[in-house]
């Protein structure tokens, strides 16, 4: 008796299990369309903007032998006035209901973060259900929807992977900075840093052109028919983009900044020992640079301690001698300084603001929060006096440490 | 029935309590605590659980001079027959108010953030039901239930709060002040009502073991309560700023959305189903509490059966506000303004009776 009992407590217990799936909001994963990237354009002369989704084909097998002629995803633009309605409008062409529980990144154009309505279509994405605070934030030169479909690369044929992949190991690189919607909106409402989004483009460079070095649309590549290039930072003042950085100043930044972190990256400097040559190291950061900020004086002291693996040698020199590293070492220091003194002038006169997350240093300064916006960090940030010093040493030199004398072999 | 006649020990007690009390860090509290506080909101748990030691030392101290009574006795024979009475309708009403606008915050809560196209109407039966029904089982299974569930729901919430470290900054809790010190002082005078709770709990006294336990675990409970509250509203404002989280409704959900577990994303179906059941433990503990007091007033016996009408009391008109989502918090806001006199006043004025009575006096000499 006391068995039967049970089982039926069981039974009993186990139809609760049906109603676990929810009435209202059940959902079938075969009647949705997830939506993995957004692309966002300004449609000329309205307040419309221009849409374009990324809906990955769960049909699609990476694993596949190839022929079957199933595509990995599907790519729809379409005019809608903000991204709520625009699932709905969506589904007029889309058969699955279009869900955004799974978009990881924002990508807009150029043309629309220069807008300054701009801001206000991005405080949708506050009030939808399902996105996340995580969706990475991506600036393209050209308009999303031309960048979102032109990726096509073979290695890795599925447009939301490689997407992924290259947020995540440029920013491995520092060549872009870790943007996602947290700091975008978390920046402009404290509305004393500058944001950093990251760059990106599809298109090849003019030729006859010559190129910044190091931004997405300006590198030059040949062979493969996918030109997608991620590198360097717009940047966002107010909610509105104003200018650019390039991969190294990305990467100075990452370095400076308070926020963002990263190690290990690759950097060039000019070799003392010929003029031509160039030697590529690895920077790596033990301890956080040093920032003195005195507001009385309105100076800002810099100083930045960095160890790097010297991996080139062009100049075929010896450093087994001391002399001869010093040499390298002044020299790379005075570069690193040159190179720092020119982003602080930039940020200082061009942008008027600076990325690197000073106002968490500032805030310090202040025993309340109203003296603190009184200051107003943004404004007085241009008239500050920046001295940057640095201190390089030297750990590995390669896997072999010293080159033959080529004039000694020579002669 | 076993023979702890629906007693509860030490462990049941504390679980509940903190159940209990530090939802508060998940629901639509921490915004309030911004708004008065800015960026210093985390010192105002600290400095408003001292100010609340004061009013829960004396109610613990009252209790445990009165050995054989509850709090509802001791307040009827404090206050005599009338006022008494008045105290505890007062008492109660507060307490069906604050109820009523938490259930219909936190439906809608479930209904922007997890339920969208759930009518809310559904969302708060359902609510309403699993809580009743809970409450009309008894507190000894509440307390059971309770201490089963608690450490799945700490461990998810500490999850939850470890999963931030990468992308939080502490710098954020700087200028240390927030909006100066005699406006934290003020902000922290009028948040201590956070610890509300502990009052009603202590009309529970009665169902804990012995009033030795129920001061031990309140002393506890509180302790880990204030802690808990700290390091949540630490953890929003170094992840958000305090300009993002001055807007957000719900914080805690807001970063359950965020975190992600390596390449494991939309987890927060993972955090979901313990925070719906610290909610359930909640509300099925306060509409318990609510019973019991309607009974003592209204002289039932059996008032587990009162139970289920207070919650459909409570269902009708929570479902009532227009735009809730503006609406509730003001309304909480405006209650709270009101209850931190309750909360005060009530014990020291238990306190000052029994002090002219010279029963603190009797006590020293026996």
């Amino acid at each position: 008796m006391i068995k039967l009992h049970n089982y039926l407590k069981l039974i009993g217990s186990l139809c609760f299990l049906f109603i676990l799936t929810g009435c209202w909001d059940q959902t079938d994963v075969e009647k949705q369309a997830y939506v993995l990237a957004i692309g966002l354009d300004k449609l000329e002369d309205t307040n419309k903007l221009k849409i374009t989704y990324l809906i990955s084909n769960p049909q699609y097998d990476s694993q596949q032998q190839g022929g079957s002629g199933t595509k990995p995803s599907e790519i729809f633009t379409f005019e809608a006035p903000d991204i709520t309605v625009g699932g709905d409008i969506a589904n007029a062409i889309i058969p699955q209901q279009v869900t955004y529980n799974f978009v990881k990144h924002m990508i807009v154009s150029e043309e629309l973060a220069k807008d300054k309505d701009f801001i206000k279509s991005m405080y949708d994405t506050t009030k939808l259900a399902h996105v996340r605070r995580d969706l990475t934030f991506t600036v393209t030169k050209e308009s999303a929807s031309s960048f979102i479909s032109n990726i096509h690369s073979i290695i890795e044929s599925r447009p939301h992977k490689f997407l992924d992949l290259k947020v995540k190991y440029g920013y491995k690189l520092g060549v872009i900075p870790n943007a996602m919607l947290l700091q975008f909106f978390r920046i402009f409402e404290s509305n004393a840093d500058l944001f950093l989004a990251i760059y990106a483009s599809n298109k090849m460079p003019d030729a006859s052109l010559e190129t910044d070095h190091l931004i997405a649309g300006d590198i030059n590549t040949a062979g493969s028919k996918n030109h997608t290039q991620f590198a360097g930072a717009a940047v966002f003042k107010k909610g509105k983009m104003v200018g650019k950085l390039n991969g190294e100043e990305m990467q100075l930044t990452i370095l400076l900044s308070e926020t963002l972190k990263g190690n290990n990256f690759f950097m060039n400097f000019p070799d003392p020992f010929e003029k031509k040559e160039t030697v590529t190291t690895t920077v790596i950061q033990r301890s956080k640079p040093k920032v003195k900020i005195d507001l009385n004086k309105n100076e800002i002291n810099v100083h930045m301690p960095l160890v790097m693996n010297v991996l080139t040698d062009h100049s075929m020199t010896n450093y087994n001698s001391k002399k001869n590293r010093d040499i390298l070492k002044k020299s790379i220091e005075d570069d690193l300084t040159k190179k720092y003194e020119a982003l602080f002038k930039k940020t200082q006169e061009k942008l008027k603001g600076q990325p690197f997350g000073w106002s968490l240093l500032v805030r310090k300064e202040f025993s309340t929060f109203k003296a603190y916006e009184d200051y107003n960090w943004m404004e007085k940030y241009p008239d500050i006096k920046i001295t940057f010093s640095t201190t390089v040493e030297f750990d590995e030199f390669g896997r072999q440490k010293t080159v033959p004398n080529l004039e000694d072999l020579r002669k | 029935m076993r023979e702890t006649e629906g007693k509860i020990g030490l462990k049941e007690f504390i679980a509940l309590a903190i159940l209990t009390v530090s939802l508060k860090l998940s629901n639509g509290t921490p915004p309030l605590l911004f708004k008065d506080l800015g960026n210093a909101a985390w010192i105002a748990p600290i400095l408003g659980a001292l100010v609340a030691l004061i009013p829960i030392w004396i109610i613990i101290k009252l209790l445990l001079l009165y050995e054989n009574d509850g709090l509802v006795d001791i307040i009827k024979n404090l206050f005599g027959k009338y006022l008494g009475f008045l105290t505890i309708l007062v008492i109660l009403l507060i307490y069906i108010a604050i109820i009523t606008f938490e259930t219909s915050e936190i439906v809608d809560l479930i209904g922007t953030m997890y339920y969208i196209d759930t009518p809310p109407i559904i969302i708060y039966i359902l609510l309403m039901a699993v809580c009743a029904y809970g409450a009309k089982r008894g507190l000894e299974q509440i307390g059971s239930v309770a201490w089963i569930i608690f450490p799945y729901i700490q461990v998810s919430l500490f999850l939850a709060f470890i999963l931030t470290i990468s992308f939080a900054k502490l710098d954020f809790l700087f200028p240390l002040l927030g909006p100066g010190s005699w406006e934290i002082a003020k902000g922290s005078m009028t948040n201590s009502v956070l610890y509300l709770d502990f009052i009603y709990l202590a009309f529970l006294a009665k169902f804990v073991s012995n009033k030795n336990i129920f001061k031990k675990g309140t002393q506890i409970a509180l302790l880990i309560v204030t802690l808990e509250i700290v390091i949540a509203l630490v953890v929003y404002i170094s992840l958000f700023d305090i300009k993002t989280a001055e807007m957000l409704n719900f914080p805690f959900h807001e970063v359950i959305r965020f975190v992600h577990i390596g390449f494991v994303s939309n987890i927060e179906m993972f955090f979901f189903p313990f925070w719906i059941l610290s909610t359930f433990i909640r509300f099925t503990v306060l509409l318990y509490i609510t019973g019991y007091l309607f009974s003592v007033l209204a002289k039932i016996k059996q008032f587990e059966y009162i139970i289920p009408a207070i919650a459909t009391v409570i269902l009708l008109l929570g479902i009532i506000p227009d735009s809730p989502a503006f609406r509730i918090p003001m309304m909480i806001e405006q209650l709270r303004t009101f209850s931190v006199y309750i909360f005060y006043l009530v014990p020291i004025f238990l306190w000052m009776r029994a002090m002219f009575k010279g029963d603190f006096k009797n006590d020293q000499a026996s």
